[in-house]
């Protein structure tokens, strides 16, 4: 009984699948605002490589092009 | 050794809406105050900012690519800085200008290109709008988000 939920909860887990950037022109630009805002939480948090599918390269520029975009206003840093 | 660079400004509203064409003069003569050459320079967009800056909440930016000397990057910001109607501004250095900025600006200059007004939204009584907003969503936005994050 105490643990139904917590077991319920166990035996239905599955991986949580993302929508992730995969195509490789993107262009990760402080500019592309609509694309950086499917990086980014509902409270405005920068998704993790594991969330976005970047290469270690790529989440770099992506994470100064959030920066950036904040920086200008056009991203909120929280929401 | 110039470089060329790629200039960002938001521009307060208020200046935008007293013409477009000596808004943009604030910034580019700017540049050029410091022996930049403006490659190109263009209305990138009129939109309402992620969060309120100085109290506004609607802004104006010009996207500008400027061949500038490095030495003067320096005492351009410090210009910017002191500008009141810049409200944001951000200096990257470019490799090139792109083609599609050349277009667009020979397009904003060409004769009869009228550039929308920004809208009248951001008057300056929307200041007690604006702190009544922010109280509302502090208020009530956290509990339920954190709850589902946690979950």
């Amino acid at each position: 009984m105490m643990h139904s939920d917590r077991g319920d909860r166990g035996d239905r887990f599955e991986a949580p699948t993302y929508e992730k950037i995969k195509a490789k022109d993107t262009d990760l630009d402080y500019k592309n605002v609509e694309l950086l805002k499917k990086c980014v939480g509902t409270q405005g948090q920068m998704f993790s490589r594991r969330r976005t599918g970047l290469s270690a390269q790529r989440q770099r520029l992506l994470k100064n092009a959030i920066k950036r975009a904040r920086h200008m206003g056009l991203l909120s840093f929280v929401d | 050794m110039s470089r060329i660079y790629e200039i960002m400004v938001l521009l307060d509203n208020n200046v935008v809406r007293a013409g477009w064409k000596e808004a943009k003069a604030i910034a580019t003569g700017l540049f050029e105050k410091h022996g930049g050459k403006v490659l190109s320079a263009r209305r990138w967009d009129e939109r309402k900012l992620a969060y309120p800056i100085r109290l506004r909440r609607r802004g104006t930016y010009l996207l500008a690519y400027v061949e500038l000397a490095a030495g003067s990057v320096a005492t351009l910001r410090r210009d910017l800085d002191l500008t009141e109607n810049v409200m944001r501004y951000i200096i990257l250095s470019a490799e090139t200008v792109p083609a599609e900025e050349l277009e667009l600006t020979q397009a904003e200059n060409a004769a009869g290109y009228l550039v929308p007004p920004p809208p009248p939204e951001d008057a300056p009584e929307a200041v007690e709008y604006e702190d009544a907003a922010v109280e509302a969503v502090a208020e009530d936005e956290v509990p339920a988000e954190l709850a589902e994050e946690e979950a």
